[in-house]
């Protein structure tokens, strides 16, 4: 079997894991208490109105059809009607989502470009000062929750040094030279041509993003150490340096690689994390992101927003497990042949 | 008379008092105690001994290969005229990677697992030795024509160490080849920069025995034709005795017993090298020694005299005296005996057969080793 047969197979897997979790997710949401169609209405409603509604939005049909009923919809992009926004899911969706997106990307990349070069300066110097003081920092970020971090940093760089903005994505002034083209602002103002509106951008992301990634540099910073202290003690990077190849390539292209794989399984496993966690710094940041349309739509018990945002987040972890395989495939041959062997 | 002085005539390595010691919880571990040896110019020189006997922490202090805290590293090495030990680390690289190549134990680890095997060991051939080559310096060669050189090198040297389908290998990866394609691998790659010596620890060990056997004709060939000075590492006397034109047997961090290959082999001295001669499973039908009673000493407090007297069938008080000296046979062989002694009667001094029967004699005795 080839690792791309392998892949489509892992495809198949993704596919009824997600039909799994829309299944529970759309049940739960079912059978919760609280009438949708009285939170629709509010409390003035006379009962034939709710009645009326419930009828109009198949709520006294049996679970399970109602159930195909919304795959039938899914399947044209149709995700129902927001209670909350009285717009369709799938438009508010559109409409937040990039902005989440926008924040983890710029997150995990920070995650990286910071983890793991400390992680890897760190087991260069193990036990040494800077090793010490990676941990230190790894313990701080670990330990300290992240909207507490979120806060602390709009303290000193928006209200002490008022070097950053704290809320928003874009200051008011820039927003009329910026036209929509992605939903993502970085890339918005780059294709509109404004500049300032895109340092602007950077600005306002800078905080949220930082404040969310912290618990990620710890984690990959840790990790990558551990393993980079690992991967150094094996014989072939001893012979390695035994042959006279210049240390740094060593390090970075012979002994990173090997000690990447261990990195990339936890990035993925921390994007979902982020997801999550994207939630308490956009609430701080007032950022307009997913996260804060879903809680806001589970606490209203906005069914069809809470089902359409947990299926969107569901999706965007499968998404992101599965191209980890693939960089994995990509960087640990032996998965790749293991998988091609085995049949 | 003692021998101290290293035997090699003409030597290319030599190594005098070397003392190596490991500190650590539980104290300080005197491993190394006090071992000389040399390699002469084209000769193929064996350190034999049981697991544990500080074979390899020799060879890794000679290459720098110890972390140092833990490990403590006193004597001299000197190599074609250099003295090794008070380099600076970037000069040792030079000599190391310019002039000194090895071959590890083991070549299901010794290669990187996610490389291919053309980009490792081109990149050996390109940058081995230049260990000062900056990172634009390294891209600018890379991406020249030297690369291209650099790789027809390989294929040749592939050719040369008797690799099956070289240019399929170099675009194969490590976990797609046979032990002995690793090994051969391996041996290419420690001979791509020209090297004068060449450290082979344990090598073809891990592999099974017709394949250890095709790899040590090959590595014979190879030594010859390349003029190369060989120190092999091995607990395998046969293996000593198939390439190696002298040996060092080693013991408890010290060399018991050095002589040319064929003298240890029809006349071994010490009660140890008898012993392990003794262990050789033999087709004649004799009765095969189960090896040598005891293990290896504990280094944090190693016995005060002869390190061997613990396990040796003919200890006296005396063994445990102080460290004998090392008495000299002919001119290029020593033991470190006090059996021999030029006050010991000739037949006082043990012969094979008679330390064989006492290991048979024993009942429960630990192999060797192997």
């Amino acid at each position: 079997m080839k690792y791309w047969q392998y892949l489509v197979r892992r495809l198949a897997g993704i596919l009824v894991s997600l039909i799994g979790l829309s299944i529970i997710i759309f049940t739960t949401s079912r059978v919760l208490p609280g009438n949708p169609a009285r939170m629709a209405l509010g409390a003035l409603a006379s009962e034939e109105q709710v009645q009326e509604l419930a009828a109009e939005m198949g709520l006294n049909k049996p679970i399970p059809l109602q159930y195909l009923d919304y795959m039938q919809g899914l399947l044209v992009g149709d995700l129902g009607t927001s209670l909350e926004t009285k717009q369709a899911v799938s438009t508010d969706i559109v409409n937040y989502l990039p902005a989440t997106l926008e924040l983890i990307t710029v997150s995990m990349f920070l995650t990286v470009v910071i983890g793991i070069p400390l992680g890897v300066i760190a087991a260069q110097n193990k036990d040494g000062l800077t090793d010490n003081a990676t941990r230190l920092l790894a313990f701080f970020s670990v330990s300290v929750p992240g909207f507490f971090i979120a806060i602390m940093f709009q303290l000193i760089f928006g209200y002490l040094l008022e070097w950053l903005p704290i809320t928003g994505r874009l200051s008011a002034e820039h927003a009329a030279g910026v036209s929509k083209f992605t939903g993502f602002l970085l890339v918005d103002t780059i294709l509109s041509g404004n500049l300032a509106a895109h340092l602007d951008a950077w600005a306002h992301i800078i905080l949220p993003a930082l404040a969310l990634s912290l618990a990620g540099i710890g984690q990959v910073m840790r990790i990558t150490r551990s393993s980079m202290i690992d991967v150094k003690d094996q014989d072939y990077v001893e012979a390695e340096r035994g042959f006279g190849l210049p240390s740094w390539l060593v390090t970075y292209k012979y002994t990173l690689k090997n000690a990447f794989i261990p990195t990339l399984t936890i990035l993925g496993l921390l994007y979902a994390s982020l997801l999550g966690n994207a939630f308490l710094i956009e609430l701080v940041f007032t950022w307009p992101g997913l996260a804060s349309y879903g809680v806001t739509a589970v606490l209203n018990n906005d069914f069809n927003a809470v089902v359409g945002v947990t299926m969107t987040i569901g999706i965007a972890f499968v998404s992101i497990n599965f191209l980890v395989d693939i960089l994995l495939g990509r960087v640990d041959p032996r998965i790749r042949l293991a998988m091609e062997e085995a049949t | 008379m003692k021998l101290d002085e290293p035997v090699a005539t003409d030597p290319l390595l030599t190594v005098k008092d070397l003392e190596v010691g490991f500190e650590s919880f539980d104290g300080f571990a005197e491993v190394i105690d006090g071992v000389n040896l040399s390699i002469g110019k084209g000769e193929v020189v064996t350190i034999a001994g049981e697991t544990g006997c500080g074979k390899s922490v020799t060879m890794k202090s000679i290459l720098r290969l110890l972390n140092q805290p833990p490990a403590r590293v006193n004597g001299e090495i000197t190599f074609d005229g250099t003295e090794l030990l008070s380099l600076s680390d970037s000069e040792f690289e030079r000599v190391k990677g310019q002039r000194m190549s090895l071959v590890f134990q083991d070549p299901m680890s010794s290669l990187n697992p996610t490389f291919t095997i053309g980009e490792q060991l081109t990149d050996t051939a390109q940058f081995g030795g230049d260990s000062d080559t900056g990172v634009i310096e390294f891209f600018r060669r890379k991406f020249s024509s030297e690369r291209d050189e650099a790789r027809e090198r390989v294929l040749e040297m592939l050719r040369e160490v008797q690799m099956p389908d070289p240019e399929n290998i170099m675009d194969s990866y490590p976990s797609q080849l046979s032990g002995g394609m690793r090994q051969r691998a391996l041996i290419a790659q420690a001979l791509l920069n020209e090297p004068d010596l060449l450290i082979a620890d344990e090598i073809g060990t891990a592999l099974d025995v017709t394949i250890h056997d095709q790899i040590l004709d090959l590595l014979k060939d190879l030594i010859e034709e390349h003029d190369l000075s060989v120190l092999m590492i091995t607990h395998n006397l046969g293996v000593a005795r198939q390439v190696s034109d002298r040996v060092y047997v080693m013991y408890g961090g010290r060399i018991v017993e050095t002589a040319p290959t064929e003298e240890l082999f029809e006349n071994p001295k010490h009660p140890y090298t008898q012993g392990l001669i003794a262990s050789i499973p033999r087709l004649t039908g004799d009765e095969m020694a189960e090896g040598i009673d005891g293990s290896i000493p504990e280094y944090l407090d190693p016995p005060r005299g002869c390190r061997f007297a613990p396990r040796c069938p003919y200890a006296t008080a005396e063994c445990e005296q102080g460290r004998p000296e090392m008495y000299q046979g002919t001119n290029q062989s020593g033991v470190e005996c006090i059996l021999y002694d030029e006050t010991v009667e000739l037949s006082d001094r043990p012969t094979v057969e008679e330390t064989r029967s006492h290991m048979t004699r024993r009942s429960g005795s630990l192999m060797g080793d192997d």
